[in-house]
């Protein structure tokens, strides 16, 4: 069943969705770690609360974070259209892929800056640290750890969207589950690419929290 | 013009419709090199008046002044600068998790924009005045809660400041370790000439280390003078019950008394009293009984303090009293207060 043409479409497979993946949650953080942390900034109890930010930010991340994934994938396709030239295909996923991850990245880094210890910020206060300067290093420094476990779980996250996307013609494992297992009823090669995702998955997994681990002196 | 002055200094928080005056009207002078006790119950408001003396909260009222400076007229930008004079430590030590030893002490430093090989160089030097030169590489959570302490000392000294505000700083402490950071600040004082504002609930703490003492109860100043006067006659009752204590009334009203009609005195003495055995002489040439309900020796700033509570009959007391004020101890009754 798995001939070498099968073979290389598999690999093929594995190099798209780790593609998608890797460029969604890069991207992703560049949206969400600033907002996030935003976010974490001007809430009531943060080091320069201002309410109105707080909620135009709060709304508009609960609303792009309820909006199931492949619906938001078929709502931006003019979007996608205007920023990459096409609507499918790997790169495509990319742009619904970012739009989706970042608010979710954006209220996981919320709540690992909220975890640092308000005795430490006021501590660096204390020292005449600028708001910055406490953003820089004193709130990413302490949550270091928790940011990384967080993007761990983003990066499983963000796999298995893009697998959802290869319903509908985004490339990757997913597209391959679909249209042999779902079409033409070849199940063998689903379950093969489902193992694959469970595996790619369970490495992100594993290498995200020995990252985190090593740099955590706590 | 002292080094800290409060004026009429008011602090309130409203909290969901309900308002709480942390401070009221509060009026204080430190001078410069002094080790300044502030000690009151918890809530009474310490915290929230220590961190008026750096606008870490800014009080609703009043001035505060520092080195002439009134902070209350600075921007945010010359706030920042000026706290960089007055360095604070506190009660869990609040050092970053994520940082070695010697980065943490150099972190003030690093935050005024000095290159990191010498804030390094001068945190190196920092480590060895509190004595944990081998510890540089460690995290905090490999330290223990002195060591902790000694690094948030380190780091608080790092941009020279004139003040140093110690919030709660020993409380954590087990009473040994208190006694050597106690010795620990008492040496930075004396060595750098640094004011040294002490907030604490112990009074032992207050005892050991401070000449003046302020002390606030319910957001007010209820007293305040030298720790040697307060700790002989204190006035306010807040003042009488932290420094005689609550087991005063635990041990009069606990046990019924032998001694009828009991009439409660504090009486104070020296060192040179305390060689004579005073009670003793006193009971026999009484021919009554009395009851000792607390006595204790204790270190005011180096001298021996001898304190004893003692429980009199009703009839004697006038001769009692006079007796002992004539071998020199200092009499107070404190019976109103037992229960
Ligand atoms: N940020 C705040 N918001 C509301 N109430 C506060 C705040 N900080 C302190 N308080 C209140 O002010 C009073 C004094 O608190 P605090 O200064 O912490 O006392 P202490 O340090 O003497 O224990 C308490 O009643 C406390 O609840
Ligand atoms: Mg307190």
């Amino acid at each position: 069943m798995l001939d070498s043409e099968v073979t290389s479409m598999i690999i093929k497979g594995i190099g798209e969705t780790l593609y998608m993946t890797v460029f969604s949650t890069g991207f992703g953080y560049l949206l969400g770690l600033p907002l996030g942390i935003i976010l974490a900034v001007t809430d009531k109890d943060g080091i320069k609360p201002n309410a109105l930010l707080y909620r135009i930010l709060d709304v508009l991340s609960n609303i792009l974070r309820s909006i199931p994934f492949l619906i938001l994938l078929i709502l931006l396709i003019p979007f996608t259209r205007t920023i990459v030239g096409k609507s499918y295909g790997s790169t495509a996923t990319i742009v619904p892929l970012v739009i989706a991850a970042a608010p979710f990245i954006a209220r996981m880094v919320e709540s690992s800056i909220k975890e640092v210890d308000s005795g430490v910020i006021e501590a660096a206060k204390s020292m005449g640290a600028s708001t910055f300067t406490i953003i820089r290093k004193v709130l990413l420094v302490e949550a270091r750890t928790s940011i990384l476990t967080g993007a761990t779980i983003g990066v499983g996250t963000i796999l298995g969207y893009s697998a959802m996307a290869g319903t509908v013609g985004g490339g990757g494992l997913g597209d391959i589950a679909v249209r042999y297992g779902y079409y033409r009823y070849q199940e063998d090669i689903m379950i093969v690419t489902v193992i694959l995702l469970i595996v790619l998955v369970q490495l992100f997994q594993l290498a995200g929290m020995k990252l985190a681990a090593r740099f955590d002196h706590r | 013009m002292a080094q800290i002055v409060l004026e009429h200094i008011s602090k309130r928080f409203e909290i969901e419709g309900k308002t709480i005056d942390a401070l009221a009207d509060i009026n204080l002078e430190i001078e410069k090199g002094e080790i300044f006790g502030i000690i009151g119950m918890s809530g009474a408001g310490k915290s929230t008046l220590v961190r008026c003396l750096n606008f870490l909260e800014k009080p609703t009222d009043g001035k505060v002044l520092i080195d002439g400076s009134n902070l209350g007229t600075l921007t945010e930008k010359e706030l920042r600068t000026q706290r960089r004079d007055i360095a604070m430590i506190f009660q869990h030590f609040n050092l970053l998790l994520q940082k070695t030893v010697l980065d943490n002490i150099a972190f003030p430093l690093v935050i005024q924009g000095k290159k990191k090989a010498e804030a390094r160089k001068r945190a190196k030097e920092l480590l060895q005045i509190v004595g944990l030169e081998e510890k540089e590489k460690a995290y905090p959570s490999q330290l223990s809660g002195g060591q902790k302490q000694r690094v948030a000392i380190a780091r608080a000294l790092a941009s020279n400041p004139h003040i140093l505000l110690c919030d709660e700083a020993t409380s954590a402490l087990d009473p040994q370790t208190t006694q050597s950071i106690l010795n620990l600040l008492k040496q930075i004082n004396q060595k750098y000439g640094i004011t040294i504002v002490i907030i604490t609930h112990q009074m032992d703490v207050i005892r050991e280390v401070c000449e003046k003492v302020a002390i606030i109860e319910a957001g007010r100043l209820v007293e305040h003078g030298n720790v040697v006067d307060i700790f002989n006659h204190p006035k306010s009752a807040a003042g009488k019950k932290l420094i005689i204590g609550d087991n005063v009334s635990a041990t009069v009203t606990g046990e019924k008394s032998q001694v009828n009609e009991e009439v409660i005195v504090r009486a104070v003495f020296t060192e040179n009293s305390a060689f004579e055995p005073v009670v003793a002489n006193m009971i026999l040439r009484i021919g009554e009984p009395i009851n000792i309900l607390k006595a204790d020796t204790k270190n005011v700033n180096g001298i021996a303090k001898g304190e004893m509570l003692l429980g009199l009959p009703q009839n004697k007391r006038k001769e009692i009293t006079e007796y002992l004020t004539e071998k020199g101890l200092e009499i107070e009754e404190v019976e109103q207060y037992a229960g």
